[in-house]
């Protein structure tokens, strides 16, 4: 079919800035030739995609500066095009992206400070679940209960990073007080960061310091945060029962039935 | 469309609406203003779960809704999406849409999606291609579909007939109706040099859903579509010929970029809703 050949030659037109295939699709005239009207479909289908992913990742956008911003978004746009309808589900590769950066080297922490804000851009998309019943556990034979793997909640992300991104990030928001020069950016010890989903709001709490702007979560007397992160780690690893509690040992059914309580394990299967 | 397909008739909406967006949500719940129906942008509601939506329900209390989308790609060669295409039936099943519209061009081809509205060629192939496309939609939605005219910027070398010949093949053999996008007649009318009013009045009137109402930028050597600016006086002298010609039919103002606070809105809205009983009182004599 014709049609196909020419929607093959406008993708890469809009994608790949080779205008030379579609241009013999398209009329001309004195006022606007073929390549300059492909141009104006390439021009709208990056502005468009550009403006979302400012919207999705303001502090990045802040942190590099909007004229910047634009310019990598349009390198970015023609590396990683859309491959989905659902508009919000667009910007997932731009952490990668970063990383790989060049020209943002000197700004290191920005790679981690994107799957940030991936994060919560994700968890304001998550839906609420229904409980799941763990009493089925009861139900089932020795070999099965061997072969639990418990899975961690869609409405949790877990991120490691080398930098303050929390901070980082709080700094940008309107109704903090600390500038981005107070922060001492770079952690002493690993930033264990986690966000999750409450009915209203997206919430974080970095496990290592505790420090979460007011943001405190109640923990246990009888593990540490790093007891308990490590376990969630573990279980987001899909590391079944019995590795579970052979890692964690004593205090393994104590993990396990805080990370229920706390709605961070959601279910389990028997694989 | 299959016999249970269910037919939708405008008699329920009437007068002029306001694209809902965001920005506006809480001042639409809290002061619940006097306008008679939203369309929502449909692809934005998509995700189960999401504020959004449950924002969407608390709306769709108090007026009648109808969908707005960009992202079936009526036009690609390549398959629908069907979890897209899921994803709009279970939204279109629970809110009840008055109506459910997308446009006559293609955002997605080999696997890639542009967002943006991409015109078709004017040829029987593309004809027979988008018929076959919107039975399919039909079909499987289980209800007639309305499809928008768009703005263009280009022409294709292999045209064989005229927009407006193309849309009447398409609304004719596929039995959907029509959103009539005034500013979108009146922009590619000023890109490709043809008048605007031969275009109205070949319009098939009694296939016409709704009227669609925006703003334009001029960028000099064309007009973009950008729906960030007031209703343009040349649009809305086309506007007028165009109730003229179709007649009483709901009519919407689109506004997405640089959007100003609603009570802006709502008086491009009473103009539109000033203009349509102007000329339909003229009409009536």
């Amino acid at each position: 079919m014709k049609l196909e050949k020419i929607q093959q030659d406008f993708i890469a037109a809009i994608f790949n800035a080779d205008r030379d295939t579609a241009i013999a699709h398209v009329e001309g005239d004195n006022r606007l030739d073929a390549s300059q009207r492909l141009g104006i479909y390439r021009g709208s289908v990056h502005g468009i995609l550009t403006q979302s992913l400012g919207d999705t990742f303001p502090v990045c956008k802040s942190l590099v500066g909007d004229e910047f911003f634009d310019k990598m978004c349009d390198i970015f746009v023609d590396k990683y095009p859309p491959t989905t309808p659902f508009f919000s589900h667009y910007g997932d590769k731009l952490s990668t992206f970063l990383g790989n950066f060049d020209p943002v080297k000197t700004i290191p922490y920005i790679k981690d400070v994107a799957e940030l804000e991936w994060s919560r851009h994700m968890l304001w998309q998550q839906a609420s679940k229904e409980p799941f019943d763990f009493s089925q556990i009861a139900s089932l034979n020795e070999e099965q209960q061997a072969n639990i793997v418990f899975h961690i909640s869609s409405n949790l992300h877990l991120i490691k990073s080398d930098y303050r991104i929390d901070h980082i990030w709080f700094a940008h928001q309107d109704d903090n007080d600390n500038q981005l020069e107070d922060i001492n950016i770079e952690s002493e010890t690993e930033v264990n960061l986690l966000i999750w989903k409450t009915d209203n709001s997206i919430r974080m709490v970095n496990f290592e310091t505790n420090t979460t702007n007011n943001l405190s979560h109640n923990f246990s007397d009888n593990f540490t945060d790093q007891d308990y992160w490590r376990f969630l780690n573990s279980v987001s690893d899909k590391t079944k029962i019995t590795e579970l509690a052979s890692e964690f040992e004593a205090i393994f059914p104590e993990l396990l039935n805080k990370g229920i309580q706390d709605g961070w394990i959601e279910s389990f299967t028997c694989d | 469309m299959s016999e249970n397909a269910q037919n939708y008739t405008t008699n329920s909406i009437k007068g002029c609406g306001l694209g809902l967006r965001l920005e506006h949500f809480d001042e639409i719940e809290q002061q619940q203003p006097d306008i008679p129906w939203f369309e929502i942008l449909s692809d934005n509601y998509l995700l189960e779960g999401t504020s959004q939506r449950d924002y969407l329900y608390k709306i769709r209390e108090n007026y009648p809704l109808t969908f707005h989308g960009v992202g079936m790609s009526i036009g690609s060669t390549e398959p629908l999406n069907m979890d897209f295409m899921k994803s709009l039936k279970k939204l279109k099943d629970e809110v009840q849409p008055m109506w459910l519209s997308d446009h006559l061009c293609w955002t997605s081809a080999h696997g890639m999606v542009t967002h943006d509205l991409i015109p078709l060629p004017y040829t029987v192939e593309v004809v027979d291609h988008i018929v076959d496309r919107i039975n399919q939609v039909q079909d499987y939605l289980g209800q007639q579909m309305v499809i928008e005219n768009v703005s263009s910027y280009l022409q294709f070398k292999d045209s064989e007939m005229s927009e407006w010949e193309f849309i009447n093949e398409i609304t004719s053999r596929s039995d959907c109706r029509l959103l009539l996008d005034v500013n979108n007649i009146y922009v590619s009318s000023q890109n490709h040099l043809f008048e605007a009013e031969d275009y109205l009045k070949a319009m098939p009137v009694e296939r016409i859903a709704e009227i669609h109402l925006a703003g334009y930028e001029d960028k000099g050597t064309h007009l973009l579509d950008t729906h960030s600016r007031p209703v343009s006086d040349p649009v809305w002298d086309l506007f007028s010929k165009a109730i003229d010609h179709v007649g009483d039919v709901p009519v919407l103002i689109e506004w997405d970029n640089d959007i100003p606070p609603l009570a802006r809105l709502i008086e491009e809205s009473d103009k539109a809703q000033l203009i349509r009983q102007q000329q339909l009182t003229r009409n009536t004599r």
